[in-house]
């Protein structure tokens, strides 16, 4: 009776095998100008029974996998193979993380066996610090900086700003050409009504196409996030807050 | 070569058939349907993640709620009020961050959700809205729009 249930307790282990990953996280670092980059993920069976890959599935479209050997799911015990991650880099900058998610053979439908976890880094060439400033009415509406640095080995200038509500003044400050600037925003509040909202448009002569535009952001508020708002303003006459369209929702 | 088994372990195999089926019984009694609620909890939640409950009861769902699904998923049965966000299909972040500056400037906080428990996406979108510093407090969903679902917020529809 004992050898029974310990059967019954190890047999889901033996139904597929022992799949082992040589790293269930990986980083790579990418070139600023990479469209796609790769990351190699080997596994070994090391039970003794065969190990059966149902799917490997990932949570974007900007990730493929492929397994090696033209797709082969069925691995005897010791045989070894690879699973290649395919990252296209799109749009994004910065540190991205993503995963592709393993089942095997018996795994249920949410739990698959392995979630192995691409990290990737892409230089941010333009670096802004802050991306969005903040004033309230309840202060004094003074000139706010964002700090723009390049990171790159060639020169990038800012070719243009704009600002989408011109209740915002704005003023570029060349540090270093080419390097380093200040982007001056300075609010405009007439006859006490809150400039609201502006979205600040940097564009520069990147030669790789996804860092060329940024973003930043420019906040009036009534009143500090944590204290209790003021009393509601009066609306902004026509042409003072340029709100952008909202998409329409479900 | 055929397996035999004796009558002894026969009997015994039925006499654990019989017991799982009462223990089955008893507990579907006792305690109704089974939960098919994502479970959620600290040992679950990933960094930056965020239970439903705590939406819910926590934060009385005064938050703006952000798909990171494809556009086509936010269409069809997408949480009521939510906002599209997402880098799926190729949509344009900034553009699409840049259309939903107006309610995230609102100073509420924001829950990001994707398809699941292991689409990852709402975490990658919560972050990038985080490096913008333009909200206090911006999390993924833990179990995503299923999670949604099992709650009754969101309707699957065909």
């Amino acid at each position: 009776m004992k050898r029974f249930l310990l059967l019954l307790g190890f047999l889901p282990l033996a139904a597929h095998g022992q799949l082992v990953f040589d790293s269930l996280k990986k980083e790579i670092h990418a070139a600023p100008d990479a469209d796609q980059v790769f990351c190699d993920f080997e596994f070994e069976n090391k039970g003794s029974t065969d190990a059966v890959i149902k799917e490997a599935k990932t949570t974007c479209s900007c990730i493929s996998v492929e397994i090696n050997n033209g797709g082969k799911l069925t691995y005897a015990p010791g045989e070894k193979g690879v699973l290649r991650a395919t990252f296209k880099m799109e749009n994004f900058s910065g540190q991205v993380d993503k995963n592709v998610l393993v089942s095997m053979v018996g795994d249920k439908e949410a739990e698959p066996s392995f979630n192995l976890v691409v990290t990737v880094f892409i230089p941010v060439l333009v670096a802004m610090e802050p991306k969005t400033l903040e004033w309230t009415l309840r202060d004094p509406l003074d000139p706010k900086t964002i700090k723009i640095k390049m990171n790159h080995t060639e020169p990038i200038k800012i070719t243009r700003v704009s600002m989408t509500n011109s209740s915002f003044q704005t003023e570029l400050k060349t540090i270093t050409e080419g390097a380093e600037y200040d982007l001056v925003v300075t609010p405009v509040s007439k006859d006490g009504i809150s400039p609201g909202l502006g979205v600040l448009h940097i564009e520069t002569d990147c030669k790789i196409e996804k860092q060329k535009r940024q973003m930043a952001f420019a906040v009036v508020r009534n009143a500090p996030l944590s204290a209790p708002a003021l009393p509601p303003q009066p609306p902004a006459p026509p042409g003072k807050a340029e709100p952008a369209n909202l998409p329409v929702p479900p | 070569m055929s397996l035999r088994l004796p009558t002894r372990t026969l009997s015994q195999l039925l006499v654990i058939a019989g017991l799982v089926a009462a223990a089955t019984l008893v507990t579907w009694t006792m305690k109704g349907t089974p939960d098919r609620t994502v479970p959620c909890g600290p040992a679950s939640l990933k960094q930056g993640e965020v239970c439903l409950e705590t939406v819910l009861k926590d934060w009385n769902n005064d938050v703006v709620w952000i798909d990171a699904r494809r556009r086509v998923d936010w269409e069809k049965d997408g949480m009521k009020g939510s906002l599209l966000i997402t880098t799926a299909d190729g949509e344009s972040f900034d553009k699409l961050l840049e259309q939903a500056f107006p309610r995230l400037s609102e100073g509420k906080k924001v829950v990001v959700y994707c398809s699941d428990v292991g689409c990852g996406t709402s975490l990658e979108i919560a972050k990038r809205i985080r490096d913008f510093q333009l909200v206090p407090d911006v999390r993924a969903l833990h179990g995503g729009w299923k999670a949604l679902q099992q709650a009754g917020l969101v309707d699957a529809k065909p």
